[in-house]
């Protein structure tokens, strides 16, 4: 999958943050990236934003961004979340990491090459994820068609 | 005799009688002449029989008597203990007939009055002394505590700024270096690529990223350190490497000590010690302070660390100016300082010792005027285990 086509959503109430990460996204990947400073704005949007992956701030005003990752869960169970923490809130990062299954936590100040190597890895368990299903079904649909198969031979002997 | 002669010794022996307390007549040799039932009381408490009455006598008083005989015949009074009483004699001699009429004053009572005031006023000292400690310790430890929710805080809200600049430095450098290898690419024009405007542009745009990456980092340390420091999220107990907390506390007394002081560590291998990490980092931090303000000009600073057994150990070692003889036993009791108002409170080491206390371990200190001072404290590796 080229990078072009996959969606990153980008949710920190502080707008320098997104424009950083952007902006680092922007001359280091062909990501396409959706920003949002409220993540209730950003859940409403989610069902047309066809998203790849998500990354979040912990504390905003209008929901914390465990919740919010947790309602993202819901919707995309697929799509990998991926939490940014100041130090302060690491403990209850690593407490929630399970609850709502995050893949991964970035630390702030975090390091644009973690970042990125972080991105991709999440997005490559995506991809594989989507691959396996894809194979899960063919071979479904395989199985299928050999019990049709042998149906048929069943009867023509019969 | 005659009558009125004998009435007045029968006058006499009952006056004597009467009188509360103990009272005995002797001659000059110690031969008792007259006493009183108080008297005889005394002698049954102190278990002497009646026939030896004059062991009760002070040693000396003989001798004493003779001479107030010879002289003008003074009264004196003399201390003596029999048998875990203290007993006050006046000797009224009688120059006359050579005898003397001695009260005894049963002072045991008043003089275990007064020991046991006199212990029981070194006790309130003492509680004092500790009440005074606990009142100062209270008082730094709620000062840190609002001290350290206060750099918490600050920590806190200049980590997402920084965070901020520190990416958009590194986007910035990524940025300059994709220009540099455009200009260096064969389609870039000679004109451009050498133009003088462009390589100063370059040079100084490569030199100020570099410079603002440095000053990030050493932003980004100072408040990872800070946090550490303050640990606020460990409040309770817990296992931790010292050498965090040390190198922690390092960093934020950087200031006192860069270009000035030289840092030697020599770090052992330690276990995790179980323990209050942000009380121990406030004891690292005012021995590294205490440290560098010994050392006014140049010198060295050692940190040694070292397991020994079930305990690990920190040498704070410096070479600076050390501690008079006459200063060292004083220098963990509250209030004493040297530095003088406005630089000690005089808190700092008796608060160092409480926490160490409290951790169950041990400081202690040695020192050489001229040469240095050396901190050694001492920590269990495990509380439960001591």
């Amino acid at each position: 999958m080229p990078e072009s086509d996959i969606t990153i959503l980008l949710v920190d109430d502080e707008e320098m943050v997104l424009t950083s990460i952007r902006s680092f996204l922007a001359i280091e990947t062909d990501y396409r990236v959706r920003t949002f400073t409220s993540p209730v704005k950003a859940l409403q949007e989610l069902d047309h934003l066809n998203i790849d992956l998500v990354i979040s701030d912990y504390l905003m005003p209008d929901m914390d961004g465990i919740t919010f990752l947790g309602k993202v869960k819901e919707k995309l169970p697929q799509v990998p979340r991926i939490l940014l923490t100041g130090y302060a809130d690491k403990e209850n990062a690593i407490k929630a990491i399970n609850d709502v299954g995050l893949y991964q936590y970035i630390e702030k100040p975090w390091n644009n090459d973690d970042l990125k190597l972080i991105i991709r890895n999440g997005l490559e368990k995506t991809i594989l994820l989507k691959r396996l299903e894809e194979k899960i079904r063919e071979v479904e649909r395989a199985q299928n068609e050999l019990t049709e198969v042998q149906k048929q031979i069943l009867r023509i002997f019969a | 005799m005659t009558d009125s002669t004998r009435n007045a010794s029968e006058d006499l022996t009952e006056l004597v009688e009467a009188c509360p307390f103990p009272v005995v007549q002797c001659d000059v040799h110690g031969r008792v002449l007259l006493t009183n039932s108080a008297f005889l009381n005394l002698l049954d408490i102190l278990r002497i029989p009646k026939d030896q009455a004059a062991r009760i006598l002070p040693e000396g008083c003989i001798a004493q008597l003779e001479s107030a005989f010879q002289g003008k015949g003074r009264a004196f009074d003399l201390k003596h203990e029999i048998d875990g009483r203290f007993l006050e004699f006046t000797f009224a001699p009688i120059r006359s007939k050579k005898q003397v009429f001695v009260t005894i004053n049963d002072r045991t009572e008043q003089r275990h009055t007064a020991l046991w005031m006199h212990n029981y006023a070194r006790e309130l000292e003492e509680v004092n002394r500790q009440m005074k400690q606990a009142q100062a310790h209270l008082v730094q430890s709620e000062k840190m505590a609002s001290l350290g929710q206060l750099v918490a805080g600050i920590a806190h809200e200049i980590n997402t700024p920084i965070g901020s600049i520190n990416s958009n430095n590194d986007v910035l450098i990524r940025s300059v270096s994709k220009m540099r290898e455009f200009f260096n690419c064969p389609e870039c024009p000679e004109e451009v690529r050498k133009n003088p405007d462009v390589v100063k542009l370059m040079r100084v745009l490569e030199e100020i990223n570099q410079n603002n990456r440095i000053a990030c980092d050493r932003i980004i340390n100072i408040i990872r350190s800070l946090k550490n420091f303050a640990r606020l999220d460990e409040a309770e107990r817990r296992r931790v490497n010292i050498h965090e907390g040390l190198d922690s506390s390092l960093i934020l007394v950087h200031h006192q000590l860069k270009n000035r002081i030289e840092i030697v560590k020599d770090y052992g291998s330690l276990p995790e010690i179980e323990c209050f990490p942000n009380q121990l980092n406030q004891v690292f931090m005012n021995l590294l302070v205490n440290a560098a303000q010994a050392m006014p000009r140049r010198g060295s600073l050692t940190i040694k660390t070292l397991h020994v057994g079930s305990e690990v150990q920190v040498r704070i070692s410096d070479t600076g100016v050390g501690i008079p003889r006459e200063n060292l036993r004083k220098i963990f009791d509250p209030g004493f300082t040297t530095k003088g108002v406005g630089v000690g409170t005089g808190l700092g080491l008796s608060i160092c010792y409480k926490i160490i206390q409290d951790h169950h371990g041990r400081i202690a200190v040695e020192s050489e005027v001229g040469h240095g001072t050396t901190f050694t404290v001492t920590l269990p590796v495990s509380t439960s285990a001591s």
